[in-house]
């Protein structure tokens, strides 16, 4: 009789009311998500969007810094640089690439001078390479820096002082020469690969006169 | 003991009884909750809907930043050409220095008038020379005025550093005006109207092509009052003189001494719906 009692004056919900406050629930959770998803997708593109811009800020900047210097020599280098070797582009073949085709290697040739003192012709080159042996996408921008004498890679002179990573997460680096105008086509793709940025850049070398 | 019949009766009261007593919601508090729901989700999606737009207009300002600064560099190569040689000058005369801040010489083998500001070399003489006068061409000919540019203008003697014999070569290193005037009020939105294009000359129609083409690819379609506009004006500043190099400006009676240069200031404005970013950069005349 107690149990009868205490069944007459229970009010919880009946299956209709529960099925409802379920379906409720999971409108407001799934909105909830939703948002908060959508935010934090932002966020990502966001923060991953920033790493793309401080690698291609700091690729342009090396490689106009090198570049522009093309053709500079030191008053009391006893040999001229010539525009030809001053400035160089080749392909994937290492064929000489003329004005106005795309290029994947450029080289610059410059005088520099020493902490002694002394002049040291050097050749830097920019290429696009793979992270690390065995794979087989490029993405990595390089810049090798060799001493030259003449500011073409003799036999000599074919060992790089350094061969360094300058910025991460390419996808494409093509170089286009136009007379003493050199332009730069780029494009990375952001780590989570939901972005390509395309960056186009050019750098003027006022050391030589085509 | 309950019979079936006692269950069910039961079971009807139950009922009964609680959607008598029960209150739950008037339509009224349901759509009420409903529209304060409806409103957050709106405002949301309208806050992520903004930052979206906002991140958006920042990627593509990013990348034109880029494609002005090939813009500048590109007209470094417009304003540092290789320079006018007028002809294929020579000395028309040996010609002894004057001793003074200036020097005069005749120039022969003229095609047009070097410009007050132009600096050249001569063969067999030490120095580069500006010009700061001359006369009109007569059968190719001019009379400069000049003096050496490679060395402080303080110094009382600016002529010629040796003779220079009849014949000898002149060559010119600089152009004392730039080529930036032309690119003046270019509109850049115009880089596919003829109309536009047919009012400019040939060299700077290319690059109206090339760059409207590279920023509307870089910051896409435009809106009504958009703007894309490269300008060039001369600027005067003054600068600090500190001819001793010691790194404080130098005076004349206690008074500080300013030099004034002129500089080529090229604008370029980008007016992107509801953003605008302006990019500067100065070449230097005569330098």
């Amino acid at each position: 009789m107690v149990l009868n009692k205490s069944k007459k004056y229970q009010s919880g919900m009946s299956l209709a009311e529960a099925l409802m406050a379920v379906v409720i629930s999971t409108i407001v959770m799934g909105t909830a998500y939703f948002i908060y998803n959508n935010f934090q997708q932002t966020f990502v593109r966001q923060l991953n969007h920033s790493v793309i811009k401080q690698e291609v800020r700091f690729a342009i900047h090396s490689l106009q810094l090198d570049l522009k210097t093309a053709g500079y020599k030191h008053i009391d280098a006893s040999t001229e640089i010539t525009d030809a070797n001053a400035i160089r582009l080749f392909d994937t073949s290492n064929n000489a690439v003329t004005d106005g085709n795309d290029a994947d290697r450029v080289s610059a040739c410059f005088d520099h001078e020493n902490n002694d003192g002394t002049i040291q012709r050097k050749i830097v080159e920019y290429e696009i390479g793979t992270e690390q042996s065995g794979d087989t996408e490029k993405t990595v921008l390089k810049k090798r820096i060799y001493d030259s004498d003449n500011c073409t890679l003799n036999n000599d002179d074919t060992m790089p002082l350094s061969w360094e990573p300058v910025a991460k997460h390419f996808k494409k680096f093509k170089i286009q020469k136009k007379n003493n105008i050199l332009n730069f086509d780029i494009e990375l793709e952001d780590p989570g690969d939901k972005i390509i940025e395309k960056y186009n850049a050019a750098a003027f070398m006022r050391n030589v006169s085509y | 003991m309950f019979t079936h019949q006692a269950f069910l009766t039961l079971g009807v009261e139950l009922i009964k009884n609680k959607f008598k007593k029960q209150k739950g919601l008037s339509i009224v508090e349901a759509i009420t909750a409903s529209t304060i729901l409806a409103i957050s989700v709106v405002v949301f999606m309208t806050l992520q809907s903004e930052q979206e737009k906002r991140f958006t207009l920042l990627r593509k300002f990013d990348k034109a930043a880029y494609a002005v600064d090939l813009i500048f560099e590109e007209l470094n190569a417009v304003y540092a050409p290789k320079p006018n040689q007028y002809g294929d000058p020579v000395v028309f005369q040996n010609t002894n220095p004057s001793g003074g801040s200036t020097q005069s010489i005749v120039v022969s083998a003229l095609t047009s008038l070097p410009e007050v500001g132009d600096r050249f070399v001569i063969a067999g003489v030490p120095g580069t020379y500006e010009i700061t006068a001359n006369t009109a061409l007569t059968n190719t000919r001019s009379t400069l005025t000049v003096k050496r540019s490679d060395v402080p203008n303080t110094l009382p003697n600016l002529s010629l550093a040796t003779n220079a014999v009849a014949n000898a070569k002149l060559t010119f290193t600089l152009n004392a005006n730039g080529s930036l005037e032309p690119y003046d009020d270019l509109d850049l939105l115009k880089y596919q109207d003829t109309t536009y294009k047919a009012t400019l000359s040939s060299d700077i129609v290319t690059n109206l092509e090339k760059w409207g083409d590279l920023l509307n690819n870089h910051l896409g379609r435009t809106l009504s009052g958009d703007k894309r506009l490269l300008e060039v004006d001369d600027v005067t500043v003054n600068i600090p003189v500190d001819d001793n190099n010691d790194g404080i400006t130098d005076q004349i009676s206690g008074v500080d001494q300013f030099t004034s240069v002129t500089k080529t200031q090229v604008t370029i404005t980008i007016k992107q719906d509801t953003v605008t970013e302006i990019f500067r950069r100065h070449f230097t005349n005569g330098s």
